[in-house]
């Protein structure tokens, strides 16, 4: 752990109780984050990567529990109350959700809202910290900012609610913030137009991001490193450069595969990985991938692969995989 | 706001043109009449009066004159108490309905309300399962069987209180007041608890969560709010049902209100009194659903616009 | 000739049936109703038949027991009222009434809003409309003057009373009903159905209502115990069952006017009551909760 490093997750589990066993989202995942950096998790539904998030904030579901550590600037997340944790969240840590038309109260004004974390967290008086949201609402691109804090979210379209949500999450300058498919509800010709105000508002204000996709092309815009997450672990790591140049492990190629390329005619046809995503279920002794893998070897079922760096291959990366040689060969 | 409100007191007036319509008619299909029963007078006396009550009439030519009535806001004297116009017993009964409807409505309100709040966010907890089970109770147990048994425990045996009747201040209120008050509690602690839970798991909420600002605030700021929406809905039909209601209380409690006069009047035929008793509960009815939506929509800014 | 649209008719009831299989065993492992439906059992067991091991109706006078006090190995296990009648007789020849009631009651109110609703809700448009607006206004009448002015219309007595619960009750049922046929009407195997050629009234007797089953179910099973209570209301005001018959409204209207000497004729009828109210929400509570997984 490095002096500048801002959150650093160290065997991070999420278990889930069901009426019929446990279920494990997310199986015991080690990442680092610096601050102000970008970090990409991608994965497929199901994956857990929405679950990291949820546990970092204390927002998992009442059956949910979290294991393991998730060091914010040396304080373990998980070990804290709910309100210490509440000292934190909103403030130092912010989150926008994938769903930005009930993300809002439908209830309560749009400046309202924004405005109410100023109050709890700065102490400002309402109508300064009104003053501060009708602000953060221009710095999002709202037109006639000081009229729409009057309005109510109905009133608004869905990406200018999550140019609102984006608003409320960096007006406390947090060092933190997590993103959880933030543009996977909205229209594909204003996905991009978010995304890179999210990143620009969130540079300015030295912010650091997660953010959970499912959209590699996403991920190569913005992010600076990026995890790939499958069945509740971290499959690779590395920087977003060399992991599009040169995946190492063997579910990376498979998701490269699937991506359409401007520069490749799409013949040989897009590839597909076979079979279906695992999602939940009870603890797995192998490789999570291994049943669809193409690659796989005997000891992929039986031992579980451990994620080490890996930095011969280019970068600083880290990978799970046991055909991917420890050291230079 | 004022146009909705226009349409809504012009289709109510319809509504209860329509019940005060369909009243006057079953009332006088219904078997017997006002006079029929008593059978000391001789048919020439019976006649007269009738003859001066109007039912000598064709059925069209009483309603006309009942309309004509109704128009001048004079529904005529009661046939069973000559002596008094309607006008009059309503007047003389309306205050103590009223009276125990408006406590019954608000501890009903108050207590179902907190119980249901405290259920959601303490689930399985203690209060969970007390308010359950005084949910539970609310609703199986009739007030006609509830009423009699509190009537017993605490005015018969402990005699704190009286049985019934109005010479005892708020002493005489307490029992009707918690009886007609009981079922409610159990409803509206259900329905909040229900909706409660409801809205904890919107979006909106988690966002709120999210956004740190303590359970106390996320609660009055965020879950109340949309929580509330469906109990006011059910509280406005609730109150006029109360008031209604308090036809059992007055029986059980012994007490001067309107509610007891409509079953006499019902029993013993005595049109003039029973149209002026199914107009005012009816009107009560249709006010109460109008406030109702603009409380509505006074929260959700959603319906403000639709109107 | 079988065609795809054929196919899809045939799958449609077919996938019902077993979520309904699987509700009813989630509602078997709900403990509580399922007390519920013992006790239920038992109680409408005793009621119809309990009155033959007596060897005297609940009508018949015994003048030499008037007001005789609970003795559970007398000829009157639980004594006799001032006429000297059997009180436990009574409480289970009234529990006839208001048990047939409740039941008969219940379903009747919950066949009409059922069709009423579902053809209102399939049919749409100014129909869909004009059918609501009546709805609308018979919402708009106060329940107790509605039932209270049709018991007298139909000359009082057991069927009078009968109807003028069942026109007051149906109402709830055909919103229901009608807000899910909405729903359904909109469905791709209602939609394969039109295709395929069936008549209006044949999509709503063979989709709309079997489909709506599990939400009648739920607010049927409500509406017994509303029955029930509005059958001992009524009585208990004197407007419903009248003397000699008995049934638990008139029987606990007797009660109270004796409380205060003698709490065994409220007691009886009125614990009995409860305790049928008691297991009837239960039932409808399990059933609610076995038909709508959500709502755990």
């Amino acid at each position: 752990m490095t002096a500048e490093t801002l959150l650093s997750l160290r065997g991070l589990t999420v278990r889930f109780r069901l009426p019929h066993g446990e279920t494990v989202a997310v199986d015991g995942i080690d990442l680092d984050l610096a601050a102000g950096e970008v970090l990409g998790i991608v994965g497929e539904s199901g994956s857990g990567k929405s679950q990291v998030l949820y546990s970092l904030m204390g927002l998992l579901a009442a059956n949910g529990r979290a294991g393991g550590q998730a060091l914010f600037e040396g304080v373990d997340l998980l070990s804290l109350s709910r309100r210490q944790l509440d000292t934190l969240r909103g403030q130092h840590i912010s989150m926008i959700f994938q769903d930005p038309m009930t993300s809002l109260n439908p209830y309560r004004r749009v400046g309202d809202q924004i405005a109410e974390g100023l109050i709890v967290h700065e102490g400002l008086s309402r109508s300064a910290a009104q003053a501060e949201a009708v602000r953060m609402l221009d710095r999002v691109r709202i037109p006639d900012a000081s009229n729409r804090a009057r309005r109510f979210p109905h009133e608004f379209s869905g990406g200018m609610r999550q140019r609102v949500m984006i608003a409320m999450a960096l007006l406390t300058r947090p060092k933190l913030l997590l993103a959880d498919e933030p543009t996977t509800a909205l229209d594909v010709t204003i996905q991009a137009q978010v995304l890179d105000l999210m990143a620009e508002l969130a540079r300015e204000t030295g912010t650091a991001i997660i953010l959970v996709t499912h959209d590699l092309g996403v991920v190569a815009r913005l992010c600076g490193r990026v995890a790939v997450l499958y069945g509740g672990r971290v499959m690779e790591e590395a920087g977003a450069q060399a992991l599009f140049s040169t995946p190492a492990h063997p579910y990376t190629r498979g998701l490269l595969d699937a991506m359409p390329r401007l520069e490749q005619a799409l013949t040989p046809r897009l590839g597909t990985i076979p079979g279906t995503p695992r999602s939940g279920g009870g603890d797995v002794i192998g490789c999570p991938f291994a049943p669809r893998c193409t690659e796989r070897i005997a000891r992929c079922t039986t031992e579980r692969p451990a994620f080490l760096e890996r930095s011969h291959l280019g970068g600083t990366r880290s990978a799970a995989c046991h055909l991917i040689p420890e050291v230079a060969e | 706001m004022l146009r909705f409100v226009g349409k809504r007191l012009w289709n109510g007036s319809l509504t209860l043109f329509a019940l005060v319509t369909l009243t006057f008619f079953v009332m006088r299909l219904a078997p017997g009449g006002p006079f029929s029963r008593n059978r000391k007078i001789s048919p020439e006396v019976q006649a007269n009066i009738e003859a001066a009550f109007h039912l000598d009439e064709p059925i069209w030519q009483q309603f006309g004159r009942f309309v004509w009535g109704l128009l001048h806001l004079d529904l005529g004297p009661s046939t069973r108490f000559r002596d008094y116009s309607v006008g009059d017993i309503i007047a003389s009964g309306l205050p103590y309905s009223l009276t125990i409807g408006a406590w019954a409505v608000l501890l009903a309100a108050f207590v179902g309300i907190a119980l249901g709040i405290a259920g959601a966010m303490r689930r399985n907890g203690f209060t969970d399962y007390a308010a359950g089970t005084v949910g539970v109770i609310g609703i199986a147990i009739p007030i006609f069987v509830i009423g009699p048994v509190l009537q017993v425990i605490f005015a018969v045996k402990l005699q704190w209180l009286p049985v019934g009747s109005w010479n005892d201040g708020w002493r005489s209120l307490v029992l009707p007041v918690v009886v007609l008050a009981l079922p409610n509690i159990a409803y509206i602690s259900r329905l909040t608890r229900a909706s409660m839970i409801e809205t904890m798991r919107e979006n909106y909420v988690r966002t709120a969560v999210a956004k740190g600002i303590g359970p106390t605030r996320t609660l009055m700021g965020h879950t109340l709010e949309g929580a509330l929406i469906p109990v006011i809905a059910y509280l406005g039909p609730a109150t006029a049902a109360i008031i209604t209601g308090s036809i059992l209380i007055e029986t059980i409690f012994a007490l001067p209100g309107i509610g007891r006069h409509f079953v006499d009047a019902a029993l013993n035929r005595d049109y003039p009194l029973v149209m002026g008793i199914t107009l005012l509960y009816g009107a009560l009815l249709i006010l109460f659903n109008i406030v109702t939506d603009l409380i509505r929509a006074w929260i959700d800014p959603r319906l403000r616009n639709a109107h | 000739m079988p065609t795809d649209a054929d196919a899809l008719i045939d799958a449609a009831p077919i996938r019902h049936a077993s979520t309904l299989e699987l509700q009813f065993r989630r509602f078997r492992n709900h403990r509580l109703a399922m007390v519920s439906v013992w006790v239920l059992a038992l109680i409408v067991l005793a009621c119809f038949l309990g009155p033959f091991l007596f060897p005297f109706t609940g009508q018949d006078a015994d003048f030499d027991n008037i007001n005789a006090q609970v003795d559970l190995f007398s000829a009157h296990p639980f004594g006799t009222d001032d006429f000297g009648r059997d009180l436990l007789v009574r409480v289970l020849e009234g529990g006839q009434v208001s048990l047939t009631i409740g039941f008969l009651g219940a379903i009747v109110a919950g066949v009409i809003g059922v069709f009423y609703g579902a053809v209102s809700g399939f049919l749409g448009g100014r129909v869909d409309g004009l059918m609501m607006r009546l709805v609308e206004i018979l919402f708009g009448f106060p329940y107790v003057i509605l039932v209270i002015l049709l018991s007298l219309l139909f000359g009082g007595g057991n069927i009078a009373l009968f109807a003028a619960i069942v026109f007051t009750l149906w109402l709830t049922p055909a919103v229901v009903v009608r807000a899910q046929a909405q729903g359904l009407a909109r469905k791709e195997f209602v939609e394969a159905a039109r295709a395929g050629g069936m008549t209006g009234r044949q999509i709503v007797f063979e989709h709309i209502v079997p489909n709506s089953l599990s939400v009648v179910i739920v607010y049927g099973s409500l509406l017994v115990p509303e029955v029930i209570l509005s059958e001992s209301f009524l009585s208990f005001l004197g407007i419903g069952i009248k003397e000699p018959q008995a049934s638990w409204g008139n029987l606990i209207q007797t009660g109270t006017s004796a409380m205060a000497t003698d709490l065994r004729l409220l007691l009886l009828p009125g614990t009995l009551l409860a305790i049928v109210l008691f297991c009837l929400n239960f039932i409808a509570d399990g059933l609610a909760e076995a038909f709508d997984p959500n709502d755990r």
